[in-house]
């Protein structure tokens, strides 16, 4: 295979990933109207959890099972612990997830031996650069969004969620449980990110706790350049970042990563601040 | 069917409702009209658990409503098309009525089959998002959306408001319509010729007091009404 072909692969199943973060985080802030700027360290936790089972069962579909039922909780748990106590505080549901993603890392930090690295992919899959490897990843990380979006426009509750995204109050009128579903929108989109993260590591090969931080802002850039609120803006954004950064490393250095993924939140806050997708919810008449 | 005794709402340090008393009897439609400002929205919203009574009662089959959550009162049987519409514009026609239908467990496709024959101008649109629908294409999706609950009373707030006087005919036809099938309707209303038409009672506020009541021709003749809500006539 052709370098050229090579990085097309990378750039999918690297987008795909991103597709999966960037999907939990627009999909979290519709319902919930809370950016949670934490949603990639529980990524990371989530990696670690799939990284634990896979130290038991040396079987990826058994770890990003594992990462998104594990990470799943972990979202129940910050919204009683956090965010259900911060309805309308404004900006200061930033801080928090600032502060949280800080508690997630140090703790992840303490846990893991000082944060050193621990290799990933090797155990699972023998050789992790195989195409039918990346084909894999690939298929798991569309396969997790299909379900997802199956789950969002077919089923009753998948429904109700899409209603409480719109409007609160018309949702309360139709009988459905508001605080249940924002309740439910943290653990589905901290779910994703689990198993998001579980990939993720299994492409770098290695996890750390701080790889929360580097993605956390590719995954904003992304939800920034889609439109918040923006399912197909954040799969579209994540595709096209992805691609970018993949080519930038290969062609030019990896330097260049962050740079474009800055100069992209730059770009888009100056000239489209609602993003290239953003959601109308506007009544016509 | 509804009693609201001595309803007093505050927002902050303003009271919206003054202590207002309605009774609403099952099968029958009453009308609450007054200009803007009145509280009309307010007493929907006070049945509807959506603003909190300061003092007073609302008494649902019998039932003190007290503090019970908006999603709770759905349950129990009460529907409200809100002012403006209220619709959830990224979800197509079909959609919002089949999440109209969230707290029926069952025949919820009979329900939908019955709304588009209640509302025939619905199927051609069902796949169409709401947000691109005409005033009264959406005025008639949020009625039938709230049939889609099959509620025993359905309270409407202002559902000619912004109409055409072709689309506000067709409303007030399905009004007619659901009142002689024997709903049990709460109407909000500015336009006093729509209420008129369709209340057997009218109560009519004015900044959060009941200032009067009586059937449609009663108040006709009251020359408070005709001076204030009639144009004189």
């Amino acid at each position: 295979m052709s370098l050229f072909t090579t990085q097309i692969v990378n750039s999918l199943v690297l987008g795909g990933v991103y597709a999966l973060l960037s999907i939990s985080l627009t999909f979290l802030y519709s319902v919930s109207g809370v950016l949670q700027l934490a949603q990639a360290d529980v990524m990371v936790v989530g990696a670690y959890c799939g990284y634990l089972t896979t130290l038991l069962v040396p079987n990826l579909v058994v770890g990003v099972l594992v990462g998104t039922l594990v990470t799943g909780l972990l979202g129940l748990a910050i919204y009683e612990g956090i965010f259900r106590w911060m309805r309308n505080s404004g900006h200061l549901i930033l801080v928090a997830g600032l502060a949280l993603s800080s508690l997630i890392e140090e703790s992840l930090k303490v846990i893991f031996l000082s944060g050193h690295p621990v290799a990933y992919g090797q155990r699972v899959v023998g050789n992790g650069s195989s195409l039918g490897f990346q084909l894999l990843l690939l298929g798991l990380a569309v396969a997790i969004g299909a379900a997802f979006q199956i789950f969002l426009m077919r089923s009753r509750w998948g429904r109700a969620l899409r209603a409480t995204a719109d409007d609160h109050e018309t949702a309360r009128l139709l009988g459905i449980p508001v605080n249940l579903m924002v309740r439910l929108s943290f653990v589905i989109s901290s779910a994703l990110a689990g198993g998001a993260g579980v990939l993720l590591a299994v492409i770098f090969q290695y996890i750390t706790p701080f790889i929360g931080g580097q993605i956390e802002f590719t995954a904003v850039a992304v939800i920034l350049f889609g439109g918040l609120g923006s399912i197909p803006g954040a799969i579209i954004g994540s595709f096209i970042l992805a691609t970018s950064q993949v080519f930038a490393t290969t062609y030019l250095s990896s330097s260049y990563q962050d740079a474009i993924t800055f100069g992209l939140i730059v770009l888009i806050l100056v000239f489209r601040p609602k993003g290239l997708f953003s959601v109308s919810r506007e009544v016509r008449a | 069917m509804l009693t609201l005794q001595n309803v007093v709402v505050r927002y902050g340090g303003i009271e919206a409702l003054h202590g207002v008393s309605i009774e609403v009897p099952q099968s029958r439609a009453v009308a609450v009209i007054g200009a803007n400002g009145a509280g009309k929205t307010t007493l929907a919203k006070s049945v509807m658990g959506l603003v909190r009574l300061t003092s007073g009662r609302v008494i649902f089959q019998g039932s003190d409503l007290g503090r019970l959550q908006t999603e709770a009162r759905v349950r129990l049987g009460i529907g409200l098309v809100p002012e403006g519409r209220g619709l959830l514009p990224t979800l197509t026609v079909e959609e919002n009525l089949l999440v109209g239908g969230h707290t029926q467990k069952t025949e919820i496709r009979s329900q939908l089959a019955h709304i588009y024959e209640e509302f025939p101008m619905l199927l051609p649109l069902r796949r169409r998002a709401a947000r691109l629908l005409s005033g009264g294409e959406l005025q008639m999706l949020a009625i039938g959306r709230a049939l889609m609950a099959r509620p025993r009373l359905l309270i409407l707030d202002e559902p000619s408001m912004g109409l055409s006087p072709k689309a506000a005919g067709n409303v007030l036809e399905a009004l007619q319509h659901l009142k002689h099938a024997g709903t049990t309707i709460l109407l909000v209303e500015q336009n006093t010729n729509l209420a008129f038409e369709i209340a057997d009672y009218v109560y009519v506020l004015e900044t959060g007091n009941n200032v009067a009541e009586g059937t449609g021709e009663a108040l006709t003749d009251s020359e408070f009404v005709r001076e204030s809500y009639l144009g004189g006539v």
